[in-house]
This record gives structure tokens, sequence and C-alpha cells, in this order.
């Protein structure tokens, strides 16, 4: 049944190269992008607005094709299947529920494209509707249901055939901020029990490291780094990506002599062994602390003059961000008590060790030479 | 309708009232004079009766031209909105800058002044041998009540969620079944308000059926024109309200058919 397979054995999504162009636009929405995703595997493309992340989930949908490049899924080459064709389930920001038809119509109506018998398919949805949390909903037109449950009904709706590949294009941006918390975790449950792959489409990084297996940060229609939350944390590759996810605090100069790099404010020691040439050095506020003026340098830190602009109390902790010497924006992520009282106004010491600090050495032309940003 | 009173100042309902009552006047004095018993327009009438009823519905000429009117305006309703929906789609879907002169010709039958266009008409038809006949009249009417359904059906495509066919296609549906079991029931209110007013645009036309008609295919509008010109027949009354009732009844069902509360799609 295999019809002309890439390899027999291949399973999971493959990109090669693919790139969109629009007619009237001169930067490509989707630029060069190669990606392989694993079966089972959820996958997050995170990315600002127009960074091309949707314009790439609907090229995988096959709403739109691809101007170069080619896009495989279980060693099928698909760059030219319409949709109908891919068995690829998809939901939608805009939920885009059928509105002349019921929940359970909505939900069977990929069963019954498959041919399968109404009662077969009603029963089916109905059960599907059950796994979303909807038994009992589904005799409900969309505009009778609720903005969360219409999304559920979505999801039910792209899962119920049983695709190879479910695509979630923001599905929970017109959510508010609990109810959006609660569909994640039903998401990775869901997920879990399914063990279809996923491929989430959103803006907001805390979703994306929460939820994914892995993560695809895109800028400007190119993936720029592809790897675990933790990887994409701890080790960006780029200081997009560093600023993308969560805060940080950036200090940019050259590094001279193995583990050192010399800044405007100074050198500071820096892993022996990571970059080379113009770098980035990438503080995170969690390790970094602030130190009172005075306070005699112990061996082997790093130390930047600051002065304290705000406090934020969080509750556990307070933010607080800081401008350095060099003028540049800093942030610190402080416990609520500490040792020391802090006040705006104050200059205190922004300290961290060497080996906290994570080196990303620049492209061959650096998009900004700003030294220190907060993301 | 489901918007509280208190919300409506005491001005605002006096001039709605006030223009109500400027509209509805008509109908009053319409409906009440096509029962009266005697062959004039006085009013309010002394003796009441059916027999211009009777009249509207058994004398040969007004009953044949009852008929051609509802049946040239049910077919004119169905060929409009089919060509009506066809072009909403294409002006929908279409950027080069044809698009806006086609858009103009099709609208230009509602800018043009109506006797013109029956002149015109007049004219070719008089070298087609369409004069007189039924396809005639289809034509003609369907030229008028085109920009209805375009307008009324575009409409509807704006609002509609171009996801639904995205949706659609990727749970398995072809393009065809996409467009019979998604689009078109999405559409289908607009396409119904675009037949409806194709129906009352062909139903009530008078200017052009007076040029292109004969003696032997005559419409309800002739026969009334005819009818007030030659003297005082009350039937005119009785077509008139008969025709009033059935208006308000197509829009009543209209307004309270089951599923009406669906949102934004209908026009």
């Amino acid at each position: 049944m295999e019809p002309m397979s890439e390899s027999a054995t291949e399973t999971g999504l493959r990109l090669e190269e693919v790139t969109k162009r629009h007619a009237a636009m001169t930067t490509p929405a989707v630029a060069d992008v190669s990606l392989a995703v694993r079966e089972g595997e959820f996958l997050t493309l995170l990315g600002p607005s127009g960074s091309g992340k949707s314009t790439l989930l609907r090229l995988i949908a096959g709403f739109t094709s691809a101007t170069s490049g080619r896009v495989i899924l279980d060693g099928r080459d698909f760059t030219t299947i319409p949709p109908y064709r891919r068995n690829i389930g998809m939901v939608f920001q805009n939920y885009a529920l059928f509105p002349h038809m019921s929940a359970v119509d909505n939900v069977a109506f990929g069963l019954r494209r498959r041919k399968v018998n109404r009662r077969e398919a009603t029963r089916r949805a109905l059960e599907a509707l059950e796994k979303v949390d909807l038994a009992g909903y589904g005799d409900r037109r969309p505009h009778e249901l609720s903005g969360g449950q219409q999304q559920r009904v979505a999801v039910a709706r792209a899962i119920v055939f049983g695709p190879r590949l479910v695509l979630m294009d923001e599905p929970f941006g017109a959510l508010d901020r609990r109810l959006r918390e609660g569909m994640q975790l039903e998401m990775m449950r869901l997920h879990e029990d399914l063990g279809m792959t996923f491929i989430f489409v959103t803006h907001d990084q805390e979703e994306a490291l929460s939820m994914s297996d892995r993560v695809a940060v895109m800028n400007e229609g190119r993936i720029e780094q592809v790897g675990t939350p933790l990887d994409l944390y701890e080790h960006p590759a780029s200081r997009f990506v560093a600023r993308f996810l969560g805060d940080s605090n950036l200090f940019s100069g050259q590094v001279d002599a193995p583990g050192r790099l010399e800044t405007v404010t100074g050198q500071h020691r820096v892993p022996a062994d990571a970059g080379r040439g113009e770098c980035s050095l990438l503080v995170r506020p969690e390790n970094a602390r602030l130190v009172p003026p005075g306070t005699p340098t112990p061996e082997g830190v790093n130390r930047v003059g600051c002065t304290i602009e705000e406090i934020a109390y969080l509750g556990a902790r307070r933010r607080v961000v800081v401008r350095f010497e060099s003028g540049e924006q800093g942030i610190v992520s402080a416990p609520a008590r500490g040792p020391e009282e802090l006040r705006v106004g104050d200059r205190p010491y922004f300290e961290w060790k060497p080996e906290a600090g994570h080196l990303i050495e620049h492209e061959p032309a650096p998009l900004d030479q700003a030294g220190v940003e907060v993301g | 309708m489901d918007e509280e009173n208190g919300g409506v100042s005491w001005g605002l309902r006096i001039v709605a009232g006030v223009i109500g009552v400027w509209l509805l006047a008509p109908i009053a004095i319409v409906i009440p004079l096509s029962f009266t018993d005697r062959s004039s327009f006085v009013f309010p009438p002394r003796g009441w009766s059916l027999r211009f009823y009777k009249n509207l519905f058994m004398d040969e000429a007004w009953r044949s031209a009852l008929m051609t009117s509802l049946l040239l305006a049910t077919v004119v309703a169905l060929v409009s909105v089919t060509l009506g929906t066809l072009a909403a789609f294409a002006l929908h879907r279409s950027r080069g800058r044809w698009t806006m002169v086609t858009e103009g010709l099709l609208f230009a039958p509602m800018i043009l002044p109506t006797v013109v266009l029956a002149v015109a008409l007049f004219n070719i038809y008089l070298r087609w041998h369409l004069v007189g006949t039924f396809i005639g009249f289809v034509i003609a009417h369907t030229v008028l009540a085109l920009p209805f359904s375009i307008i009324t059906v575009r409409a509807g495509l704006q609002s509609l969620n171009p996801d639904f066919e995205h949706a659609a296609g990727s749970l398995g549906a072809r393009p065809i079944a996409t467009f019979f079991l998604v689009t078109l029931p999405v559409l289908l209110p607009s396409i119904l308000a675009g037949m409806a007013f194709s129906f009352m645009v062909s139903f009530d036309e008078v200017v052009v059926a007076l040029f292109i008609q004969s003696p032997e295919l005559q419409t309800m509008p002739v026969q009334m024109w005819t009818s007030i010109a030659a003297g005082t027949d009350p039937t005119i009354a009785a077509a008139a309200s008969t025709t009033f009732v059935l208006t308000v009844l197509v829009i009543l069902i209209w307004q309270y058919k089951p599923g009406r509360r669906r949102r934004g799609a209908d026009v």
C-alpha cells in the first residue's frame, strides 16, 4: 500500500529546505527551513508574529504550497499532495467549527469523508467529545458553546479520524489565561494518551517551554534553533533565542584569550572552551545576584556595577531591573526576602559565577549591537 | 429584537412611529378598499364584498397575469441567484484590474435609469424577436435582479471564515464536497436573501415589462397599470392586498424559522 517511499521505514515529518515566497513581498515568509519531527513528538514552532511559523504550519497542512523544497511525511513526498489526502488534523485559532452543524456532526465530519457509516461515525464522534470532557454537549451548535468548549470540539474533530499528525495554530490565543493553562495541561495529557505527533504554533514562550518535547524558534522565516526547552533556555545559539525565551542579561564583547571576554565595562571570566571572536555573554536573571557595594570580591566571580531602577514584587521572588555602567539595562531575579534590603537608587554589584554564563558566538554580522537586552 | 426597550429614547420612538405610520397608511386604505362592493375607489367603502378577489382569481386577464408574474419571478430568482453566486465567488476571489471593471458593469443596471434600459432592451428584442416572449422577460428581469444577488452573496462571502474551507480540506473533504457540505450551507442565508430580492425585483417590475409585453403575455404590474389606466377597477386593490399579505408572510417565515439566531451569517 505504501506508494513511492523514500525509505519504507522512515516515520515522522521531514521538511527539506522549504521556502515560501509571496508575490508581493521582497523577503520570503519561510526561508530554507529544514526540520525533522519524530513520530509521537510534541514540537512547538515558537516565534514573534510575522516570523513565518503559521505559514510553515499551513505548508505542512497543504493549504499553501512551497515555492521550493519538500515536505515528507512517513517517507512519502507530500509536497504536492492536496490537504484532503494528507490525513493531517488541524486546530485553528478561530476554531473554524462549521456553524451549521452540531458539535457531534462537526467531529464526525472527517469520519464521514472517510466513508465511515453514519452510526459508527456518530458513536466515535461522541467518544472523542468525551475524551475532551464534552460528554453531553454533542447536540449543541458552535454558537451555543463557550470559546474553551468550541476549541475542545475543534481538538476532538482534529484527532477523531486518527491523523498522522495534528497541527495547532495558536489554538488558545483567544482564551483567557486560566483557561489557557487548563487547556495546555489537557493537550499534554491528550498527546500522551494518543501518541500522535503534535506540531503546535505559539508566540507565547511559556506555553512553548511548558508543553513541548522540543521547540523550534523561528525568526524572519528561518528556524534559529531547535532543541529541548532546557537546551534552548540554557544554551541559546543566538542572541535572538536568548532574548525571546525568558529574561536575559547580554554583554557583548571580544574573546581575546581563552576564558576571557573583553567588554566596554571590563573583563569577564567565561567558560574556557566556549567561544571565539565576537561574542555575547548571557547571564540569566536567576544566575546573578546583587551584592552591596564594599563587599569583598570572592575569588573567581564576575562583577559589574549597576543602579537599581525598579523592583517588582512577585510573591516568592522579586524582579529587579538595573542599569549597568555601560548604560544598558539588566534584570535580576532576587529572593523576596534577602539578607540585604534592596531599594530603588541603590548601587550594588551585579555578580555571577563564570560557569553560569553562556557564550553566544556572533553571526558574521550581528543584527544589533546593543550590549544588554531585557527579554 | 433581543435588545431591551429601556435603551431607546422617547424621541427616537416618536420619529420611528411617525415614519411607520407614513409607510403603512396606504395599506390601511388599500386593504379596506379591496373589500368594497362597488366599482369605485370611494373611501371608506359603503358596503362590503369579496367580488374583487373573485375577479382577481377568476377573471382570465388578472389570473393569467398573476400566474405569469409568479412563474416569471420564480424563474428569475433561480437564474439570478445562480449567476449571482457564481459572479460573487469570482469577484471575491480575483484581484486583477479587470475585477473593478467587471463589477461596475454588473452593477450598471442598478444605476442606469430603468427607462433607458427598457428602450435599449426593446430595440434589441425587436430585432431578436424576443418581445412578448417568456424568455425575453426572464433575461430582462435577470439583468435587473442580478446586482441584488451579487451584493447579498458577496456580503455573505466576506463574512465567511476562510478557515472553514481549510478545515474541511484537512478533514478529508474534496473541493466539491467542501463547497456543498460547508461553503454553500454557511452561505445559504445570503443566497436565500438574494433569491428573495430577485423575486421581488421581478414581481414588482413595471417599466421594462410595459415595453416588452404583448397582449398575450402580461405580468401583474402591467395588468395593474392597464386596469388603472382604463378606468376604476378595485381589483387592483385586491391584487395589492394579496401581494402585501404574501410578502409579509414570507418575511415572517424568514424571521422565525428555526435556527435563525445564527450569528453574523444572516444578511
